[in-house]
């Protein structure tokens, strides 16, 4: 009984008045669950003031359009990221794994399928592809996350360049890719993308917080084992996770493909690094079991304002590399203090 | 120090009495505070060569805080620590180490990937121009393995071995290093009772030499075999230290929790298990016809089994003793789909095939496994996802949540066993040992299991917890649940069961009814089945 037990925890700090924590407020926010989430928050609202207040053309609406219209590919790959990062894992081969898809995409409009049978076969095949080979493998075959997802983003991308001959396919005029990668509603202010990118992280939300899925996703997570002996399908989870992610990366290099206008088999190089900044910037922990996937679209938010501002600033695309990847190594070193923190008791 | 010795002969006896009577370790007036909780608030205490101290309190009370800080682990918020009069302060456990502090923690570090010989020897591997002499190493191992009583090859690799066999190492390692100060820090949780005497041995060995040992352990009476004196503490406070002999286990107690508890290993008579009484939630469902068996196993097979036979009451509690490598803890996790086995088992007369958890499950079978942190619980999840995780499936609708049935379920689980938390969204990894292993049993309450099966169920956890826990599988017999304790404290297995199974290299050997059970009973079957194949009871 001790820390839990309310009452007696609380009674000898309250008996000393004079000795306060020594941990400041400050730590003790960025040190809790939550931490990562408003700190971020508030980073991202000194930005997007700063932004306001010394860069003219940042508040002009075709600029916010350009955020947006940039940030949905990234906001669905940071959703699938986040989702994987739950179950303790990292999916290294989203990047290529679009690549393949939208690549199936382009060879299928080319050869005159109409778009909508091509999207949702596109879809299928990412979700298949995911959940077969890195989900079972995984999942089911329980190896290492780190070796299949290497393993299959060489593959993938091999496979890419030997169907495309490294050639880039003609998109321009493709109807379906262009309305979810570059059309805009609403006066032309508000991409398609975006909010379709917005709707999947709130289904994902629904599903993680209220489905019996979603829930054990945490709790695998969490503790594979303890979970396994609780009942639930560990390690079909696991490979439902990789299928999602398979899935959004489908999805997402449709919208890639749109905003290009062409199917480069190049396409979706190094996204993931990206999204594992932005989830984990918005405090998914990336031991598994903890974190929000509002958090990651946070990340992504913050990212996406953080590279447009360098760029209204004139600085070089390397510039915006740079940054992103000084703050994935300041994301996981925030990762590291809140499992400190919350390993520091007895 | 102010003494000015006058003649050099004079300088050397006062030195020497001063040596002798002056304090090896002491703590002086220590505080550290954890976020949420004060951990120690001025605590003072001093130790002398050649003694071995115990070390008691219930859970949280900052025994394992304390002593991690004189081991260099923690560093105090305020007081000082002094060794050998002068004040100390650890940059690392490594410098406490190289000082003479050896802690050997709860939580036992070992490195499992590498051989005997490395984990008991470490950086003092036997080394000619910077290159380890290997069989020298494996010659200096053989000499401490032959002390622990361990008969393991010293290249294997430790993680191979069994969990009581690491800890040994992790002990021995400390040991053979001879330190000035060894704090044991639950060395025993984990170990089979000729273990503990071996260790035991060692220790007392070593205090003979001039060695300080300090004892932290969940088993009271080892402070009674062991020390010469206790220091209680309490909430973070000293609340008294204690010559032995001026102390019964009443009184310890009653020092540790502040007040009195009926003696908690003290045998409560069931009456013969029956019909389950009304209103209670784990049997309201059942229909409690025949007192036919709940479990019956017969020639269960394995690797590690060989031909079990078993039977377990409705509302009976049957123990499983037996020395480690008994096959003990292999046959709880066969009973819950774990292992793959051959042989037959019924639950409630029908037959099962058990080859998951999920379809132990299904059978009704609940498990409380032995780690309570690795197995039994998501710690990072909150208290309620714990408690109705085994049955989330079962109350969703169309895989949607049902979080209003969920709740009772939380809220019942929470009341019943008396789980303290402030609110069911608290994470489990803020509980108490004793609370976190409500939790664990606490899950198998919503599935209404017919058999439980409970490895270990009190490791680890204060006097008072095991008490509660020992009336909760009470009561749960009572209620007509069929009860398997898998445990390595013959008392628990005493007070808690109906019948007593002992086992011996994987098989039954033996069987004493649970009135009629002694510690020497048992642990003479236990041994004896190593020999012959059967005893009679």
């Amino acid at each position: 009984m001790s820390r839990t037990d309310v009452a007696r925890s609380v009674a000898p700090v309250a008996a000393r008045p004079g000795r306060a924590p020594r941990r400041s407020v400050v730590a003790g926010v960025l040190g809790s669950r939550v931490g990562p989430f408003i700190g971020l928050g508030v980073l991202l609202g000194a930005l997007l003031l700063f932004q306001v207040l010394t860069e003219p053309t940042f508040a002009s609406p075709n600029n916010l359009t350009g955020i947006g219209r940039a940030m949905a590919v990234p906001l669905l790959v940071a959703a699938a990221m986040a989702i994987v990062l739950l179950t303790g894992g990292v999916d290294l081969s989203i990047g290529a794994t679009l690549a393949l898809s939208g690549t199936l995409y382009a060879k299928l409009v080319t050869s005159d399928v109409p778009g909508g049978p091509a999207l949702l076969t596109t879809l299928a095949f990412g979700a298949i592809v995911g959940f077969t080979v890195n989900g079972v493998l995984i999942g089911r075959l329980n190896m290492s996350f780190f070796v299949v997802t290497i393993g299959t983003l060489s593959f993938y991308r091999g496979l890419v360049f030997l169907w495309t001959e490294t050639n880039t396919i003609d998109m321009y005029g493709d109807p379906v890719s262009n309305a979810l990668g570059d059309r805009a509603i609403i006066g032309e202010q508000v991409p398609i993308g975006l909010l379709v990118s917005v709707g999947v992280v709130v289904i994902l939300f629904f599903v993680l917080r209220f489905t019996t899925f979603g829930r054990s996703v945490y709790a695998v997570g969490g503790n594979r084992e303890a979970s396994e002996l609780s009942g639930l399908r560990s390690g079909w989870i696991i490979a439902a996770v990789y299928g999602i992610s398979g899935l959004l990366a489908a999805l997402a290099s449709v919208m890639t493909i749109g905003r290009a206008t062409i199917a480069d088999p190049n396409m979706g190089t190094n996204i993931e690094l990206g999204a594992a900044a932005a989830a984990l910037l918005g405090g998914i922990a990336l031991s598994g079991g903890v974190g929000s996937i509002w958090g990651a679209a946070l990340g992504v938010a913050f990212l996406a304002v953080l590279s447009n501002s360098l760029s209204l600033a004139g600085a070089p695309t390397s510039w915006q590399l740079i940054v992103t990847g000084a703050i994935l190594v300041v994301a996981v070193y925030l990762d590291r203090a809140r499992s400190r923190a919350e390993r520091a008791r007895f | 120090m102010s003494t000015n010795p006058a003649t050099p002969e004079s300088a050397t006896s006062l030195v020497t009495s001063i040596r002798a009577n002056l304090p090896l370790v002491e703590v002086d007036a220590i505080d550290k505070r954890f976020p949420g909780v004060q951990a120690l608030s001025s605590v003072t205490l001093a130790l002398r060569a050649g003694e071995i101290v115990g070390l008691a309190g219930e859970n949280g009370s900052g025994k394992s805080t304390l002593m991690k800080i004189l081991a260099g682990r923690y560093s105090p918020d305020a007081g000082t620590i002094r060794l050998r009069g002068a004040e100390v302060r650890w940059s690392s456990a490594a410098a406490a180490l190289r000082a003479g502090v050896a802690l050997t923690a709860q939580e036992v570090a070992v490195h499992p990937e590498m051989c005997v010989t490395e984990n008991l020897l470490g950086p003092r591997m036997p080394r000619r121009l910077g290159v380890v002499r290997w069989q020298a190493a494996h010659r200096q191992a053989r000499e401490i393995l032959d002390d622990l009583g361990l008969d393991i090859a010293p290249g294997a690799r430790l993680g191979a071995l069994a969990l009581n066999t690491q800890h040994m190492v992790a002990i021995g390692k400390m040991i053979s290093r001879r330190p000035d100060v060894l704090i044991l820090d639950e060395p025993t949780a984990s170990l089979t009772e000729t273990q503990v005497a071996r260790v035991f041995g060692l220790v007392r060995a070593l205090r003979d030499d001039g060695t300080l040992v300090v004892l932290i352990t969940h088993r009271l009476r080892e402070y009674f075999e062991l020390c010469d004196r206790v220091a209680v503490l309490r909430d973070g406070h000293l609340v008294g230290e204690r010559a032995i002999e001026a102390l019964d286990e009443a009184q310890l107690v009653s020092l540790m929790v502040g007040r009195e508890l009926s003696s908690v290993f003290e045998r409560i008579r069931r009456d013969t298990p029956g019909p389950a009484e009304g209103g209670d939630p784990a049997t309201t469902d059942q229909v409690p016809i025949l007192r036919g068996p709940v479990l019956r196993v017969r020639g269960l097979t394995s690797t590690k089994l060989r031909d079990v036979d078993l039977d377990v009451g409705r509302g009976e509690v049957v123990g499983v003793a037996g020395q480690a490598g008994a096959g003990r803890s292999t046959l709880a996790r066969a009973l819950f789909g774990l292992v793959p086995h051959r042989g037959s088992i019924q639950i409630d007369g029908e037959e099962v095939r058990l080859r998951s958890a999920r379809q132990a499950i299904a059978a009704g079978v609940g498990f409380v496994p032995e780690d309570r942190k690795g197995q039994g619980l998501v710690l990072g999840a909150t208290v309620h996802d714990n408690v109705t995780m085994t049955t989330w499936a079962a109350t969703a609708r169309l895989g949607i949540s049902d979080s209003a049935r969920e709740r009772v379920v939380a809220r019942d689980a929470i009341d019943r066993l008396s789980i303290r938390v402030p609110s069911p969204r608290t994470l489990t990894d803020a509980l108490s040992g004793g609370n976190q292993q409500k939790v664990v049993i606490g899950k198998w309450l919503a599935t209404k299991p017919k058999l439980l099966l409970l490895d270990e169920p009190t490791r680890g956890v204060d006097v008072g917890a095991k008490a509660e826990l020992y009336q909760l599988i009470d009561s749960l017999a009572a209620a007509g649940v069929g009860v398997l304790v898998f445990s390595s404290e013959l008392l628990e297995l005493l007070r808690l069961s109906d019948r007593i199974v002992v086992m011996a290299a994987g098989r039954v050997v033996g069987e004493i009814d649970g009135d009629e059970a002694t510690e020497e009973s048992i642990t003479r079957m236990a041994f004896a089945g190593l020999d012959d194949r059967t005893v009679s009871a």
